[in-house]
């Protein structure tokens, strides 16, 4: 496609025909009433989601509240030790599982599809599961304060204190059970957002005219994909160590307690910059605007958010300098951690030439995000100085590390949202939020977190250890903590102004704004409906509106792409992942009872499952499951649309299979969290291998016996065979052979998974007797996981087939269940090399 | 005109890093190896360097040559993409153009990286 010419025809000719306009009105119309849970257009799912998050971090700042009135004076007894350590644990894990994550998707469910001029993302009801199961979920969660049943081993959940020995009782599976689920929300919304970013542009957006936030939400959603399958493996062993006594952590049985630090820390440091580079993003959006000048060195920030993304995985033992890990493994840890401040500060400074070059006016963002740049400065600082392994001896554990950590994410992450809160308020009502309450309240915030957290680095440094709940007098403590005291009530009164502010504008107090009160430069400024904007722009710049002044007013009359409904339903234009060219129209789901019903009963699941009820889990599990397929069922009706007009003589097909299909995309990543997840298993494996080697067989006589590798290896290569010949088939329409084909690679790939268990029963190995029987059943039982999966997958492909929905030209379904089933096959392979082959090679 | 097919343009953008982090992987994989086998014995040399410590210098040099490789190409390449437009080439080759340049800086800032995440086995003992 060449550059368009200014001056040049519209994609679509004006005037525009009434009845397109009112289409695109009913069909996007949103549900009313009650059923309005049933809405899953990011527009409405976008501020659930916002909204939620905010209502945790009320809660979680409401526990750091209570904290700190119980640190005001030493010797206090407001809380007794065992509530103040459910109350730092609740206030860590809910802040950073349950609002600060979760809060940087919602950001981007209800802004991406804006900023790309979108109708949608891609699988609005898979956005909506994710939000109904977190919001249940975190409800749940932060429930268990009420019932003495909170977790209390601290964010980090560190065994052995939390294994059974230490913590009986249910507290601790409330962490496990109940965050390890969310995370599977973390993961949808990548999955939604990487699709969203790669596929759904407008015309002529290629990568390099993609907003600088959509970088940052492309490279925290990859983050997320290497990340957090880390955090959920770690949650999984522990839980099944706690239920099943598998000594993964146990170091009499050749377990390690630091397996757990690795598999946490490998995603709990990435998960900062999962933290905060969206936020980042958010304050390179809003600084081009505050200052009317475009981004100084925007390619360079790309590179340097891209650079985060990486170097962040080469960080994570600086949480373990203390741990008595060799000297020069702590110095790469302490090189890497040191260069990862290089690319915060190209990006620090290219905002700070961007406010200089430009005219600067003062409004509520531009204060937050003046603020965001001191208050991370600092936090950055400190966090070069407890990268240095002696400084880090020093401050570990102490308050000096809470106020560097609450520097960098109150900094880094709660001022950025404030700003955007104020910049991008009238998407969400058409009104401006106060200039007189916002300032206000960021100067009580401003004021107070720096009255609450500079004093903590003297507290620190004066040897105050952090999660104690008092501490004696005259240790020089006493007036520092009183301060902090102060300083986190006012911050609290500003973050009330907020709220007050916000519950004005919803009420319907406040100045109405005007379609682009900022004079910003880029895309979600359009006019826009709940069906987002009239039609799709065609895009040739980074900041298009400040380059086509005409360009809104062409938009809204219908004068781009698409600007109306033409199979009469919901869809958006798919384009082209480098160079965003339009490649087809994707129609897309309405509201349905089906993600809100599954979020619910997902919920229940693994809130029975926390409190032991295994039995009765059971009922919701089935019911989760069962809704999915309810809303997938219909997602496909079955209609076939002949290619469509969307404007610029372009045509495009209504049904896309293979690998271009977008689902075929969501499928791919989500193999490679997937992937990921066996990795963490595979490193499990390695790493209690080089820590208890003596729990290791010894040779190939306490290995089973080698026919029975050959044996398992040919079963899984035939089942993916017979999978292939399945596919071929489809191809040619031959149902029956098909279905064949299915079935028999199901009894091939059941008969591998029990050649491989018996394989090892063969030998009396059992899951408690150490950490190498533990670590081997747990390959055995995920691998099981994945052949119940393509099991469940497989009966929905054959039922679709059944029901006449599955052709040669219509395989959608087919073809995401043949890439989980070859992955599956794929994945049974090697883990049967490692099991057979790496004991007899090092044995 | 064809579309770039993604996962090689991507690769092509993100080689240095990947490069970076093979490094960094291999080199505390090697030495957390190392120590736990006590493998660190046997130091030789002027600078009392491990084996160990040698491999992970080997790794280093491997990658050094990898990321070295990748910028004088990534350079070539952004050469070429101005020779051609400066003829009055094709336009539309912004996409190209970005993930040249972005080739380029990132095998740089990974040259960088990779240098700076070794300089410690010349200065710090390896288990100790
Ligand atoms: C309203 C402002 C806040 C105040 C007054 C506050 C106060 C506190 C206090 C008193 C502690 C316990 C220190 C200890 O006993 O060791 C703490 C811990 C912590 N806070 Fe905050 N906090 C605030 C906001 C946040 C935010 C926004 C985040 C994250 C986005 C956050 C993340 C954490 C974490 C991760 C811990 C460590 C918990 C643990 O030790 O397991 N806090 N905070
Ligand atoms: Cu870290």
């Amino acid at each position: 496609m060449t550059r368009p010419q200014p001056g040049s025809p519209l994609p679509s000719p004006l005037p525009r025909p009434a009845e397109e306009l009112e289409t695109l009105r009913r069909v996007w119309r949103p549900p009313g009433g009650l059923a309005i849970v049933t809405a899953v257009n990011n527009n409405i799912i976008g501020l659930f989601y916002i909204g939620t998050a905010l209502l945790f971090f009320v809660m979680a700042g409401l526990l750091a509240l209570a904290m700190r009135a119980q640190l005001a004076v030493p010797g206090n007894d407001l809380l007794d030790h065992g509530t103040y350590n459910q109350f730092f644990t609740v206030h860590g894990t809910g802040m950073m599982f349950l609002f600060a994550v979760p809060m940087v998707e919602a950001i981007g469910v209800f802004l991406l599809p804006a900023m790309l001029a979108a109708r949608d993302l891609p699988f609005p009801r898979l956005s909506a599961f994710a939000f109904w199961a977190y919001f249940f979920g975190g409800i749940a969660f932060f429930c268990s304060l009420l019932f003495d049943a909170a977790p209390d081993g601290g964010w980090f959940m560190y065994p052995p204190l939390t294994g059974a020995r230490f913590s009986p009782g249910i507290n601790a599976d409330f962490w496990l059970l109940g965050i390890g689920f969310i995370e599977i929300s973390a993961i949808a919304g990548a999955i939604e957002i990487v699709v969203g970013i790669l596929r759904t542009r407008p015309p002529g957006m290629s990568l390099d005219k993609l907003p600088v936030y959509g970088w940052a939400m492309l490279v925290m959603a990859g983050m997320i994909i290497f990340a957090f399958p880390a955090v959920i493996v770690a949650t999984l062993l522990l839980e099944v160590e706690r239920v099943f006594a598998w000594p993964f952590f146990q170091a009499e049985l050749g377990g390690d307690p630091l397996l757990w630090q690795h598999l946490f820390w490998f995603f709990g440091h990435p998960e900062v910059y999962i933290i905060f580079l969206p936020a980042a993003g958010l304050v390179s959006m809003m600084v081009p605007t505050i200052a009317q000048h475009p981004l100084i060195g925007h390619r360079l920030i790309v590179l340097a958010l891209v650079g985060t993304g990486f170097f962040s995985f080469g960080l994570w033992v600086h949480h373990m300098f203390a741990t008595g890990i060799p000297s020069l493994s702590l110095s790469f840890f302490s090189a890497a951690s040191m260069a990862v401040a290089v690319p915060a500060g190209i990006q620090v400074f290219s905002w700070i030439a961007t406010l200089g070059r430009g005219r600067v006016r003062m409004s509520v963002p531009a204060l937050f995000v003046l603020g965001f740049l001191f208050i991370f400065v600092l936090g950055g600082l400190t966090g070069v100085m407890v990268a240095a392994v002696p400084f880090d001896w020093q401050a570990h554990d102490s308050y000096f590390v809470v106020a560097h950590l609450h520097y960098v994410l109150i900094g880094g992450m709660v001022f950025p949202m404030f700003a955007a809160i104020y910049y991008w308020w009238p998407m969400v009502n058409g009104r401006l939020l106060s200039k007189r309450l916002g300032t206000a309240a960021f100067w009580l915030m401003f004021g107070g977190f720096n009255l609450a957290f500079f004093p903590m680095h003297l507290t620190g440094l004066r040897g105050m250890p952090r999660r104690v709940y008092t501490y004696p007098p005259d240790l020089g403590w006493d007036w520092l903590n009183l301060a902090s005291t102060v300083g986190a009530f006012v911050f609290a009164a500003g973050v009330l102004a907020v709220l007050a502010d916000i519950a004005r504008s919803v009420l319907g107090h406040g100045e109405r704004a005007s379609p682009n009160p900022w004079r910003a430069g880029t895309l979600e400024w359009l006019p826009n409906e709940y069906f987002a904007t009239r039609s799709i722009p065609r895009v040739s710049s980074l900041y298009p509106l400040w380059d086509a002044p005409d360009l809104p007013r062409q938009v809204e009359a219908g004068g781009h792409f698409l600007p109306g409904a033409p199979t009469r339903r919901r869809e958006t234009i798919v384009t082209s992942p480098v160079e965003a060219r339009p490649q087809y129209l994707m129609p897309m789901p309405g509201p349905h009872w089906g993600p809100f019903l599954a979020g619910l009963f997902t919920a229940a699941h693994f809130l029975m499952l926390t409190v032991q009820l295994y039995t009765l889990s059971i009922v919701p599990g089935v019911l989760a499951i069962a809704m999915v397929f309810w809303w997938l069922w219909e997602l496909d009706k079955g209609e076939d649309f002949p290619p469509q007009d969307i404007g610029g003589g372009i045509r495009v097909p209504v049904y896309v299979q293979g690998p271009r299909s977008h689902s075929w995309w969501a499928m791919a990543v989500l193999l490679l969290v997937d992937g990921t997840a066996f990795a963490c298993l595979l490193f499990t494996y390695l790493f209690l291998w080089t820590v208890s080697p003596d729990v290791w067989p010894a040779g190939p006589a306490a290995l089973p016996a080698i026919w029975r590798l050959a044996a398992g290896l040919a079963l899984w290569a035939a089942a993916a065979g017979a999978m292939a010949w399945a596919s071929r088939a489809l191809a040619q329409d031959r149902h029956w052979r098909m279905r064949l084909g299915m079935l028999l690679g199901l009894v091939l790939a059941g008969a591998a998974m029990a050649t491989d268990v018996t394989a090892q029963v063969s030998t009396g190995l059992r899951g408690s007797d150490s950490a190498y029987g533990a670590t081997v059943s747990m390959l055995l039982a995920y691998q099981s996981f994945h052949l119940a999966v393509t099991v469940l997958m497989a009966g929905y492909t054959l039922a679709r087939s059944a029901a006449g929905r599955l052709a040669a030209r219509r395989r959608v379904t087919f073809d995401n269940t043949m890439l989980f089933w070859q992955y599956t096959c794929a994945q049974g392979t090697a883990m049967l090399l490692v099991l057979h082959l790496f004991p007899r090679l090092t044995g | 005109m064809t579309e770039r097919s993604f996962v090689p343009f991507l690769l092509e953008m993100l080689a240095p890093f990947l490069v970076w982090g093979a490094h960094f992987g291999a080199v505390y994989g090697i030495n957390g190896i190392a120590c736990a086998r006590g493998l660190d014995a046997g130091a030789s040399g002027p600078v009392g360097i491990a084996p160990a410590s040698l491999a992970i210098l080997g790794v280093s040099a491997a990658a050094l040559v990898a990321v070295g490789w990748l910028l004088v190409r990534a350079l070539r390449r952004a050469q070429a993409g101005r020779q051609h437009r400066a003829e009055g080439g094709s336009p539309g080759r912004d996409a190209v153009d970005f993930a040249r340049w972005f080739a380029a800086a990132g095998a740089g800032a990974a040259l960088i990286a990779v240098l700076w995440v070794t300089l410690p086995v010349l200065q710090v003992p390896a288990c100790a």
